[in-house]
């Protein structure tokens, strides 16, 4: 093992490989305990499988890296404000169409921070959406009976079903 | 926008699914209940999802009090509910009856608020259910009990008072009642970094029953104290600190100040020269009353600060003003 490794190698389910600095990988509890793993085993060769897709692996190393100096030294609030910019930058790229794998990514691997700006997102996304728009965007399936419907209609005429 | 996910928002586990949908607000929940009969029935039977939006929207200003009155709130509104159906639908107000004795005033407004309602109110839900509560909080509907922070341009005047509030969800601030006059007088646009939960659970005309710290405290203590200009009005909390007496210079083992009955306040957002600055009260009458009179006030029971974040609160608000 050596205490001056300054990244680690990861396999992501689709078996691509990436790196991701010791320093990053502290954002994750399981991560980091997969890196000391790897640091003080016998076995150096080995390298670990995170059961994250490829797409998503990227966005999650790419917040972990960003946000890494900040969580391991404190930042000052200009920091912290550049930061919540990046964020919501962060989110409005191509992360839409991986943003539910996004946070089941954050959620196994207990990233808080990552989670939260995710379900903040999908939250946000729903706000401003018909509920066609809604049933559409997230794939959700109308089972409601042409009865339910129509008393829905009554009850909430305040929102738009077409 | 088209396909912007491959995974169905359902296909989630539960608790993602419940920790995006907390993150709406009643109104926005009622929108996501007609999607699909799953979402209806998770939105109208999950506790937990309501409990999250309670602690998340509204923990900070809500406390025991607040609780407790929505209980006699809901109470009241059943038992009134036949009376108020035969109503016309123009805007009402009444305050609570006896049957339902409380500190604190019941005010149903019957208006435009029970127009939103009505979409909620089918068969969706029971009574008395915490989505109930947090609707009712959403629209309005509930006056509940807490304080507001009260300054003055000027510094003579930094504390907390008490008063019913409700929400108002266009402008995203409280309208006000305040305790004199009845509860008549209303104010608005108050913001949310001006409202707290009471920090303890009594009317605003109650002395707190402050003995069980009283004789603990000690010079450098952090603590809220009541005060009233006279014994008509209502009690608002007042922060000090905690100062040695006048015979003593504070240096180190030889400070006696805690054994003393002499109880030293300092309210430090007033000038060292200013006659506000300092009291000085008897613990042993602190104990079991308030003890003033007609030209300084009345001072009542004493909670000592436990949180840094309490202290941290006061000191932003009112250092600014006293060290410019």
């Amino acid at each position: 093992m050596s205490s001056s490794v300054e990244a680690i190698t990861v396999l992501s389910s689709d078996g691509d490989e990436f790196k991701i600095t010791v320093s990053a990988a502290k954002l994750s509890k399981p991560l980091n305990w997969m890196l000391e793993d790897v640091c003080f085993s016998d076995d150096c060769d080995e390298v670990p499988t995170i059961e994250v897709n490829s797409k998503t692996l990227v966005k999650v190393i790419e917040y972990c890296e960003k946000h890494a100096p900040r969580a391991n030294s404190g930042a000052s609030d200009s920091d912290a404000e550049e930061l919540k910019k990046w964020d919501i930058e962060f989110m409005k790229m191509d992360v839409k169409d991986i943003l539910f794998h996004i946070l089941m990514a954050a959620n196994y691997l207990h990233m808080e921070g990552l989670y939260d700006l995710a379900c903040q997102t999908a939250a946000d996304l729903m706000k401003g959406m018909t509920v066609s728009q809604i049933r559409k965007i997230f794939h959700i399936k109308n089972d409601f009976s042409s009865e339910e419907q129509e008393q829905l209609r009554r009850q909430h005429p305040g929102c738009s079903f077409d | 926008m088209e396909n912007i996910c491959k995974v169905c928002l359902l296909d989630l586990p539960n608790s993602i699914l419940e920790c995006i949908l907390e993150r709406l607000s009643p109104s926005e929940l009622c929108k996501v209940s007609t999607l699909c009969t799953f979402l209806r029935e998770k939105i109208r039977t999950s506790e937990h999802l309501w409990e999250a939006i309670l602690k998340r929207k509204w923990g900070r200003v809500i406390g025991d009090s607040a609780l407790r009155e929505w209980h006699r709130f809901v109470a009241f509104r059943k038992a009134s509910s036949s009376e108020a159906k035969s109503r016309s639908s123009n805007t009402s107000e009444t305050s609570g009856t006896s049957s339902f004795k409380s500190d604190w005033p019941i005010i149903i407004t019957i208006g435009s608020s029970s127009r939103n309602i009505s979409q909620w109110t089918d068969d969706s839900f029971p009574d008395d259910s915490i989505m109930d509560l947090c609707i009712s909080l959403e629209i309005g509907l509930f006056w509940f009990p807490a304080q507001l922070y009260n300054e003055r341009n000027d510094w003579t005047i930094q504390n907390w008072h008490d008063a019913m509030l409700s929400y108002d969800s266009r402008t995203d601030t409280f309208k006000a009642r305040y305790p004199l006059h009845g509860w008549s007088e209303v104010g608005g646009n108050v913001g949310w970094d001006k409202v707290r939960a009471p920090a303890v659970d009594i009317s605003p005309f109650s002395v707190y029953a402050s003995n069980s710290i009283i004789h603990d405290l000690k010079p450098g203590d952090h603590i809220e104290i009541q005060w009233r200009h006279s014994l008509q009005y209502p009690f608002d909390w007042w922060y000090a600190l905690i100062s040695h007496v006048d015979t003593c210079d504070g240096r180190g083992s030889a400070c006696r100040c805690h054994d003393n009955d002499q109880l030293v306040l300092e309210f430090i957002e007033y000038p060292i020269e200013s006659y506000w600055r300092r009291a000085v009260l008897s613990r042993k009458v602190a104990c079991y009353k308030e003890q003033g009179n007609q030209r300084f006030g009345f001072y009542g029971g004493i909670r000592k600060i436990q949180t840094q974040d309490e202290i941290a609160r006061w000191n932003k608000e009112i250092l600014p003003i006293s060290n410019p």
